[in-house]
């Protein structure tokens, strides 16, 4: 892999940074190397240092001074969970909000949401993300036309401006009914906000312009609240970097799967919750896109979590809302579902007629029991270690040992409850978890009228290697594929996205209105390219790339649907219908739609990407032979134990595997079933055809 | 039998999947906000026998109905189960929470065999009865809509159209309730499919043996729970108010046999809409054991073995044609579950789960009906916000805020701005309603309240009722009970003319405020252009003495404007600084 020719300053190497919970993952690219990769310990408490430590690490890799590496650097891409940390942990800064008067509760009700409570009655609703006392009434209104029926009352705007600084907020949300379809009340309240004090101020109609006031208030909370922290934290990471020597602007990674620079996503920061993850099915995309995959299922398995995304027809899967703090709320984002199954997955048995895995969690801390840490219950990574599937070595890079001993133990004892041998209990508890995951996938395949066998399955994290060929056999899917750079893909994936602005409007209107949709595009469009041109990015340089829900009217649901570009007239909008039925009828069933309802579009939306340099993946001469293998294991399989030849890896482009087989690489094992065969492609990719 | 501890694990998460996936078919197909906001719908895996082994997925009371309907198909068709069949049921008496749900449910075969049943029942808007929607005035159930015992909708794999179009030539709103009940064809086809390629890879008997654990283990976990409640006898007695009010009577036995209801000395039936037959009775009592007593648990038919119900024939919770009980599902149903919760918090009191008991939620139901023909000459039907109750205090927590009905746990409400967008109308206010919470150690949640104007129309016809407006919730261990619900109404407060000066609060009309009786006077009642309509919910009841809550919390409540300084000195005796 080598990064294209830059024209920017600087140089022309990439360097991608995605900070995880445990660990900050480092890759760095430069022309005809090998990329380097590093893993150090991320630090909470002062995560600049962090990231300057994860640099340092690469630089010694690569065997130059910091300031060196960063003065050659084209692009650096950043990803972290900083603002998804702040979520969890319930912190941010102090808000305060307005709304329109006789709507305070707004955030307090939340739509209700029982589901989001759960069945339990004795569970509660996730407190409101602004405390009811700090929220503010303005006299104002407009009407679901648009057209306003009250004008803001600028008396009750000053009073709530002087009660907020009276509270000492630090941050101001504004959110006023029907504020997407005519914006000038909250324009006119921000301007009045900004010119009182310094405060973050979050607006609904540029934060979330979406029909539905619960959740754009939730999202212009919750922005609000992130708002202050997040972009001290971007300001002094850009600032930190200039200063070590880098000369481009770092660029951070949204949850929509794009970069954005740090003083854009400051003032967004609700798009950075799922930063990470992202990261990972971006490298898979264009991993695929090299292969010429058209169809994958990203597949992400750490210790607590399966991650699953998919990507259909070339084309990442996307959604609108999420929930987060126990609020729903609007973000684009690439649709990641995540299920409570990892190597740190807990086996139990229940009332002696079940075994079961999960939802509980061993975490890192003790951890499995073969970490020997002092875990006591057996999981899935027992499991795997039962069964002589882990790499006895090579646990988290060399740093610990295997204790099979311990995980003979805690199975033996779960065993017991069922009357299975360790073993069996071992291979329980494994069967168990594929299929929790393979299910998983079934839900954003099968449910969605999608068929998984025509996807190739991407594996990477920690632990999916080891399983990825189990759970494809059982969803009938014939490729797996665990890319090179498989344990720090995020971080790749990271420094090979664009720049990319998501700008959205919610106008329900009926498709044969092709007034109102043209111009809300070209206003979407304008700016976009308003965006990517404050951005520095070169007008041969800017993609806007349309797309719009649909729903039959009178439905809740929307379908999205791509757009095509050029002029839109009643011709084309109705070529928009047509594809509209043919993928509701894909969806939900042939004659389950309804023509004679009428269709309306409900979201218009307008990604506006800017190329940046990205790195090429080059194919390297791959002339097939068979692996050598370097030891063996003795690997319990199907009720019998059996020796499995074992590599250690890298392994060469063109190396031929037959299964059984495990291959260790540093950080990750992957097993190879009996049937299986795996080749290292021209990428260096281990591509693994299951029977 | 020799259950297989990990294929059956296997298959059985399979089966609640498959369930899930059903019901998100109908959500996703479905037009009706009763459906996709409020979740109003339930899915259903059963055995060849009729034994539920996916329980709905979504609002509980559902997946006990489902069963009784089932059981009816199973009788009716006894013989003539074909392949590729589906049944559509409303009738009440056949099983139907009440008229307004409608089942769709399905035999599943498998090399010709019925080897499982799949069924899904939502509330539907209208089912062409003398007013849309519930009949508030109905004096007999033809009256409330058109009734399907089990009747074959779908034949050989295909909708019968003769059938489907009965029901649309019936029904207000057609558009939308064709697209309603295609939903939940697609979603029993999808299951029905899921069902056979599972079984096509597992095999039938590795399927039986999950159905037949699964329900072993229900029962097992339900037992072990029950085990854990204070054996005796308990006894409550709970009332409403409608045209008139009336009382419901329950015993509760808890010894070795299990739990057993005993409903001896419930008053008659009633004349008036306000009865249930009896499968939504016991479903409304199911669903506050799934709740209360068996959040955690797995649910199925196994669960419901040791839970005996006994209801004398004739009564306002077992009702016979030709008794009218639209009002059902909302009325004595929800009472249903206020009785149950009473005596399980009882039962739960001195037991290692006394921290499920809890004081009365809101119960009652504001239902504002506004319909009539928009300028393209369809039918609208504007309906309510749900009821915007408080929780009940728990015994160790706060009830919650605006929570709705304790059993209704997938329910929400639509913004303001969706209904605004589809109906005509404009709201001036949406809210909490401070010092609505009984109070207590643990105080109840507080209710909500709305105030909504007509806007683009000059008229609609009125035929909004409510009950709880006499009866409020009850509080626990000197918890005080929550403030009753209510609906009110300002006409001619010309409030269209007046936005420009600013939208002005329902208290800053300064007209006339007219009550309304729970039961509408007629027909007739029409709302104007400018009227103002004020709904408000039932506070939650509070859990132990008021003198026992905490400073620090009244002070909170205070703080946020949700407790009103007069009352934080005369409820909890704290003085205002």
């Amino acid at each position: 892999m080598a990064a294209s020719s830059g024209e920017e300053m600087g140089g022309d190497w990439l360097i991608g940074v995605d900070v995880g919970g445990t660990f900050t993952d480092g890759v760095l690219l430069r022309p005809s190397c090998a990329p380097t990769i590093v893993k150090t310990p991320t630090n909470i408490k002062d995560p600049v240092a962090g990231l300057m430590g994860c640099l340092d690490a690469l630089a010694e890799s690569a065997s130059i001074s910091k300031k060196e590496m960063l003065a050659l650097t084209a692009k650096l891409g950043y990803g972290t969970t900083q603002a998804a940390n702040l979520v969890v942990e319930g912190k941010g800064s102090k808000v305060g909000f307005i709304t329109t008067r006789g709507f305070k509760d707004t955030l307090v009700i939340a739509e209700i949401g029982r589901e989001r409570i759960g069945m339990d009655l004795t569970a509660s609703r996730a407190p409101s993300l602004v405390p009811r006392s700090r929220i503010y009434e303005v006299r104002e209104r407009v009407d679901s036309q648009g057209r306003e029926l009250a004008p803001v009352n600028m008396d009750d705007v000053k009073t709530a401006m002087d009660a907020l600084a009276a509270d000492g907020v630090e941050a101001v949300g504004l959110c006023f009914l029907w504020s997407f379809l005519n914006s000038e009340h909250e324009v006119a309240v921000a301007e009045a906000l900004k010119s009182y004090a310094n405060w973050f101020v979050s607006v609904s109609h540029q934060v979330a312009p979406l029909l539905g006031e619960y959740k754009r208030s939730a999202t212009t909370a919750l922005n609000a609240r992130l708002g202050p922290p997040v972009q001290q934290h971007l300001l002094s990471v850009a600032q930190s970097l200039k200063f070590e020597g880098l000369e481009v602007p770092p660029l951070i990674m949204t949850s929509a799967g794009g970069l954005l620079t740090m003083e854009d996503a400051a003032s967004k920061p609700v798009t950075l919750l799922s930063s990470g993850p992202a990261g990972g099915v971006l490298a898979s995309k264009l991993l695929a896109e090299k292969m010429g995959l058209r169809n994958v299922l990203c597949a992400d398995m750490g210790g607590t979590t399966f991650d699953v995304s998919l990507i259909t027809d070339g084309e990442l899967a996307l959604s609108e809302r999420a929930e987060y703090a126990g609020q729903e709320i609007f973000t684009e984002a690439i649709d990641i579902v995540s299920i409570g199954a990892g190597g740190g997955s807990i086996g139990w048995v229940d009332h002696g007629l079940r075994l079961k895995v999960g939802p509980g969690s061993a975490g890192s801390d003790p951890g499995p029991a073969c970490y020997g840490q002092g875990g006591s219950q057996a999981t899935v990574t027992d499991a795997n270690c039962q069964l002589g599937r882990l790499n006895p070595t090579g646990l988290a890079g060399g740093r610990l040992r295997l204790d099979t001993e311990a995980a003979q133990r805690v199975l033996t004892e779960l065993g017991k409850e069922v009357g299975l041998s360790p073993e069996s209990t071992a291979e329980g508890v494994i069967s168990i978890v594929d299929a929790a995951m393979s299910d998983a996938i079934r839900s954003q395949t099968v449910a969605k009228g999608l068929d998984p066998r025509e996807y190739a399955l991407f594996a990477y994290g920690g632990a999916a290697p080891l399983h990825a060929a189990s759970i494809a056999s059982d969803l009938g899917i014939k490729k797996v594929v665990v890319p090179l750079l498989a344990p720090v893909f995020s971080a790749y994936g990271i420094v090979a996205s664009n720049i990319q602005h998501v700008l959205s409007r919610s106008r329900v209107v009926p498709i044969t209105n092709s007034e109102t949709i043209s111009s809300v595009f070209a206003e979407l469009e304008a700016g976009g390219i308003a965006a990517l041109e404050s951005d520095g990015v070169a007008e041969a340089s800017r993609i806007l790339v349309r797309a719009a829900q649909l729903r039959f009217k009178g439905q809740m649901h929307a379908v999205n649907v791509a757009m095509p570009s050029g002029p839109i007239t009643t011709e084309s909008l109705e070529v928009l219908g047509a594809r509209f039925v043919e993928t509701y009828e894909r969806l939900f069933g042939a004659g389950t739609s309804s023509a004679s309802a009428g269709i309306e579009m409900v979201t218009l939306r307008v990604y506006a990407v800017g190329i940046t340099a990205v790195p090429q993946i080059d194919a390297v001469d791959a002339s097939e032979h068979e692996g050598v293998p370097t030891s063996s294991r003795k690997v319990w399989f199907g009720g019998e134990e059996i020796e499995v030849p074992a590599f250690a890896g890298p392994l060469e482009p063109g190396t031929r595997i037959y299964g059984p087989a495990l291959l260790d690489y540093p950080g990750q094992t992957t097993w190879v079933p009996v049937n299986a065969t795996a080749v290292v492609d021209q990428y260096q990719s281990l591509v693994m055809t299951v029977n | 039998m020799n259950i297989d501890p990990v294929l059956t694990e296997i298959i059985s998460n399979r089966l609640t999947q498959i369930g899930l996936e059903g019901g998100l078919v109908l959500q996703r197909c479905a037009v009706s906000p009763s459906v996709v906001d409020a979740k109003d719908l339930g899915f259903n895996i059963a055995d060849a026998a009729g034994r539920t082994v996916v329980y709905s997925v979504w609002m509980p009371r559902h997946g006990t109905t489902l069963s009784y309907m089932l059981k009816s198909c199973m009788r009716r068709f006894e013989n003539d189960v074909r392949p590729g069949d589906m049944y559509l049921v409303n009738d009440p008496h056949s099983g139907a929470l009440h008229i307004l749900d409608l089942a769709v449910i399905a035999p599943v075969h498998y090399d010709g065999e019925l080897i499982a049943w799949v069924g899904n029942a939502t509330h539907h808007v209208d089912v062409g009865a003398m007013t849309p929607g519930r009949s508030p005035l109905a004096t007999d159930w033809h009256q409330e809509g058109i009734i399907f015992k089990p009747t074959r909708i779908v034949e050989g794999g295909m909708i019968r159209d003769d059938v489907f179009n009965l029901f649309l030539d019936n029904v207000r709103m057609p558009r939308y309730q064709s697209l309603d009940l295609k939903a939940q064809i697609s979603a029993n086809f999808a299951a029905s499919k899921k069902l056979i390629e599972l079984v096509n890879r597992y095999g039938l008997d590795a399927f039986n043996e999950t159905v037949e654990s699964s329900i072993e283990l229900g029962e097992k976990q339900a037992r072990e729970r029950i085990a854990l409640l204070e054996m005796g006898e308990y006894h409550e007695a709970s009332y409403l108010d409608y045209d008139r009010l009336y009382r419901l009577e329950c015993r509760l036995t808890v010894d070795e046999a299990g739990l057993h209801f005993d409903f001896e000395g419930t008053d008659p039936e009633a004349k008036t809409f306000i009865n249930c037959a009896i499968p939504c009775a016991v479903a409304n009592l199911h669903n506050i054991l799934a709740c209360q007593l068996f959040p955690d648990l797995v649910v199925n038919y196994g669960t419901w073995k040791p839970v005996e119900v006994s209801i004398p024939s004739g009564t306002i919770i077992s009702c016979n044609p030709p008794a009218p009980c639209s009002g059902a599902s909302t009325i004595t149903g929800w009472r249903v579950q206020g009785i149950t919760m009473a005596l399980l918090t009882q039962a739960l009191q001195r037991s290692p789960k006394s921290g499920y008991s809890m004081a009365e939620w809101g119960w009652g139901f504001t239902d504002v009906q506004w319909t009539g023909l928009d300028k393209g000459g369809r039918w609208y039907s504007l309906r309510g916000d749900m009821s915007m109750h408080g929780g009940g205090a728990r015994a160790e927590s706060d009830g919650i805020d605006v929570a709705n009905i304790a059993g209704s746990t997938n329910t929400s409400i639509p913004s303001i701005e969706s209904y605004e967008y589809r109906y005509p109308v404009l709201y001036l206010e949406r809210g909490l309603v401070p010092d609505s919470e009984g109070a207590g150690q643990f105080s109840g949640g507080r209710a909500g309240y709305w105030a909504r104007c007509l806007y683009g129309v000059d008229s609609a016809a009125d035929c909004t009722f409510y009950i709880g407006r006499d009866v409020s919730s009850v509080g626990v261990l000197g918890g005080k009970d929550g403030s009753p619900a209510i609906i009110a109404i300002k006409r001619g407060a010309c409030v269209l003319e007046r936005l420009s000066e600013g939208v002005p609060l329902y208290c800053e009309l300064d007209v006339e405020e007219e009550v309304f009786s729970q039961m509408p006077p007629g027909l007739d009642r029409v709302v104007n252009s400018g009227d103002v309509i004020y709904v408000r919910g039932m506070g939650g009841a509070g859990f132990g003495s008021p003198a026992l809550r905490r400073e620090v919390e009244v002070r909170r409540d205070l703080a946020e404007g949700l407790l009103s300084e007069e009352r934080a000195e005369e409820v909890y005796g704290v003085k205002a600084n």
